[in-house]
């Protein structure tokens, strides 16, 4: 579902972010990946859902390089970035409708599932209000739900459990394992290391934009925990 | 003290973005922002310039007649007028509802020193606009009145008060409105219905106001008497700097502090609640789901900018002025017949320039309510959500223009039709006028949105600095002047006769310019965006 080959990528003065990083994600798989901070995770994620221009190797998504057809590639992603930094200025369900219409998904869709994730996320009551009166967790439920609505074959998710209430963050670890039974992919960056040695499937750890330990989360981490060896591996000059 | 310094030098260049001047390393980026940097020095130079020139010949006029002094007291009014509304949007950015307020009233500062702090990048502000205003024709004042060389100390320390009881009173109104706004629900509504009756009310002034000065100091038994009628600290800075007398400028350097010093003291006891108030907003919470309508991609763009709009009373109101002017024009001329354009064109001219003249204000106005070049700067943090969604950038872009071309397009026929009738102009005359109004209005969507995806400002605190001191809605200005003024030089100089023939060449001429424009949009600006 997604391929990442030989990617590279450079600052203005010629460093590189970076540095030849291959990863690969099948159909279902829960991919975690993980990095101290400055390592090169949000770089690598904003250059998969097409924000980052890049000219040094290859991304594809179902096969398709996001270069060559981005529009087509990023109809099948969805993604969910770090900061929830959204409209302001329009009400939640505007917002929502207005990423459905953009998804091109149907008005009987739309309303099943905008109806079914607000519920679950306990968020409905608040639809109608401006997004500038939302706290931080509102914000990142809001952005939860309409990367959901459209049923993306890839979910790209930065950080996604900072600020989100236990709640919540429950609820978002069901919804991606349902997600990875029914087919979708799902790549995510964390810091949060616990829950990503229990939910992933793969995982890459990423240092000064190299990748340092990359496979499925038994080999990588052996008999240790993912702290133990993430620590192992940072420090490690 | 050591405090309000480091704030203030922190705050300073985080405003001004002076670092990209000093610090950026990039080379071309570098030399792009000295370019642009130069670009507005030659603009308030000119602006400097043109001051000098028009109060050196209101200077001869009244020194003919023994009023001489009135030219310094024009200018100060002037200047109070100047910063009192061009500090109240600054006011509002700066001291409430500023992004940086939380960050800092977290930190070991009292809240007067902040304040304080804030008073003081808007009192800069004033000053760089008041050099390049008001000293100029200070400086004519001092060549025409021949007095002693004492006047540039005097003139130095009226120059540094000077700005701070303006700045005082459209704080308190920037107050009152931010204060008024946040109790509610359609407070963008409010604030945009208000300051639009505002700014009528400050036209339908001026159109009175030379006689309204003159009378009232021809009613007044002396021009001093006259001015403290209009702005009484001003007798005092008047007198400072006409007779050089002490006492006054002590006064006036007194009044300035003292009311400056007021608003700190009950400011800076209520800054925190009054803050801590306007970032109280409505949520009823009480949302349940009807029926959802589907649009296309196109229309949820053009619905998503209309509501950034209407939602973003700064934006609107920048740019929402030119086609009420231009109506207001329009229904002038209903009743006033041509003498409404000539007062505007500040001369007489032959019925056939009329034409002309409706052409080059509705080009003008239309240039005054680009929309699309902070568009691209406005979505600042949000930019993700367009970068990241399956929409060509085309669509974007279409979205962004359609929001222009519907608020200018319809007032700007509707203003033409008008002209039309109540200036009787042959059919010929209106039809070349419809067609420059409809690919202007093109021209000039299409160019705001190149010129802000050459100078894209995504890191903003505040929406004024985008909408109000952004080098793309600069740039915007300048060539959008330039377009205009390109058909106007060459009928000047070319001593033209044939009317329709020219109106045929100003179409041709437009069309060329909006066929380059395109292909740079779908070209460049694609590129452009992309790499944003």
């Amino acid at each position: 579902m997604l391929e990442i080959k030989n990617f590279s990528k450079s600052y203005k003065n010629g460093k590189k972010a970076v540095d030849n990083i291959s990863i690969k994600l099948n159909k279902g798989e829960i991919f975690g990946f993980i990095g101290h901070n400055g390592a090169g995770k949000t770089t690598t994620i904003k250059a998969i859902v097409g924000i980052l221009e890049f000219e040094e190797g290859e991304i594809l998504i179902d096969g398709v390089s996001i270069k060559n057809d981005p529009i087509g590639c990023k109809r099948k992603i969805a993604y969910i970035p770090d900061n929830p930094d959204i409209y302001n200025y329009l009400t939640g369900i505007q917002y929502l409708n207005f990423i459905a219409d953009i998804y091109e998904v149907s008005r009987e869709e739309r309303e099943r599932l905008i109806k079914f994730y607000a519920e679950k996320f306990e968020i409905l009551p608040a639809l109608g209000d401006l997004i500038s009166s939302y706290s931080h967790g509102m914000k990142q439920k809001l952005v939860l739900i309409s990367a959901l609505i459209h049923k993306p074959k890839l979910l790209i998710l930065d950080e996604p459990f900072v600020g989100l209430d236990p709640k919540a963050s429950h609820l978002l670890k069901e919804e991606m394992k349902k997600l990875c039974k029914e087919g979708t992919a799902i790549f995510f960056s964390t810091h949060v290391l616990e829950v990503a040695e229990k939910i992933c499937d793969k995982v890459a750890i990423i240092k000064t934009g190299k990748i340092v330990a990359e496979g499925k989360m038994d080999e990588v981490k052996g008999n240790s925990s993912l702290e133990d060896i993430f620590m192992e591996l940072i420090d490690n000059e | 003290m050591n405090k309000l310094y480091i704030l203030f030098k922190t705050t300073f260049i985080n405003s001004t973005g002076i670092n990209k001047l000093l610090k950026e390393k990039s080379k071309k980026e570098r030399f792009r922002s000295i370019s642009i940097f130069i670009l507005i020095l030659i603009s308030f130079l000119s602006l400097a310039f043109s001051a000098s020139i028009n109060s050196y010949f209101m200077a001869d006029a009244l020194k003919a007649v023994g009023m001489l002094d009135l030219q310094i007291t024009m200018s100060f009014i002037l200047s109070v007028i100047i910063i009192i509304f061009t500090s109240i949007y600054k006011a509002q950015g700066l001291l409430f509802s500023s992004k940086d307020y939380y960050l800092l009233m977290s930190m070991p500062i009292k809240p007067n020193i902040i304040l304080i702090t804030k008073m003081l990048n808007l009192l800069i502000m004033n000053y760089f606009v008041l050099i390049f205003t008001f000293l100029p024709q200070a400086i004519v004042y001092f060549i025409k009145a021949e007095n002693s060389s004492l006047y540039f100390l005097y003139l130095a320390v009226v120059f540094i008060f000077l700005p701070l009881i303006p700045i005082v009173l459209s704080s308190i109104i920037a107050f009152l409105i931010s204060f008024i706004s946040s109790r509610l629900k359609y407070k963008n509504l409010i604030i945009n219905f208000g300051s639009i009756l505002l700014i009528l009310l400050i036209i339908l002034i001026s159109f009175y106001s030379g006689d309204l000065i003159q009378k009232i100091i021809l009613s007044s038994k002396s021009i001093s008497e006259g001015i403290s009628k209009i702005y009484p600290p001003l007798i005092y800075a008047t007198r400072a700097l006409t007779v050089l007398n002490i006492k006054d400028l002590a006064i006036f350097i007194g009044i300035s502090i003292v009311a400056f010093s007021i608003f700190i003291v009950i400011f800076s006891r209520s800054f925190k609640e009054i803050n801590l108030r306007l970032e109280e907003t409505y949520r009823r919470s009480d949302y349940k789901l009807g029926k959802i309508t589907s649009s296309s991609k196109t229309a949820a763009l053009f619905k998503k900018e209309a509501r950034r709009y209407f939602s973003t009373p700064i934006y609107l109101l920048n740019t929402i002025i030119g086609p009420i002017l231009l109506l207001i024009a329009a229904i002038a001329t209903i009743i006033f017949g041509k003498e409404a354009i000539y007062t505007i064109a500040e001369l007489e001219f032959s019925d056939q320039l009329i034409p002309l003249f409706i052409a080059a204000i509705v080009c003008g106005s239309l240039s005054m309510s680009c929309t699309s070049s902070s568009s691209i700067s406005l979505e600042g943090k949000n930019l993700w959500i367009l970068k990241s969604t399956p929409i060509v950038e085309k669509e974007i872009f279409k979205g962004k223009i359609a929001l222009n071309i519907l608020l200018i397009l319809p007032a700007a026929l509707i203003s033409n039709l008008i002209f039309y009738i109540s200036l009787k102009f042959s059919l010929a005359n209106l039809i070349f006028l419809l067609i420059i109004t409809i690919i202007y209005s093109f021209v000039t969507a299409i160019l705001g949105l190149i010129v802000n995806l050459y100078f894209p400002k995504l890191e903003w605190t505040s929406e004024t600095t985008v909408v109000k001191q952004s080098t793309s809605v600069f740039v915007q200005m300048l060539l959008s002047a330039f377009i205009v003024a390109v058909p106007i030089f060459v009928f000047i100089k070319g001593n033209i006769t044939n009317i329709n023939l020219f109106m045929i060449l100003v179409v041709i001429y437009l069309l060329i310019v909006l066929s380059v424009l395109l292909i740079i949009l779908n070209t460049v600006g694609v590129k452009l965006f992309k790499k944003i």
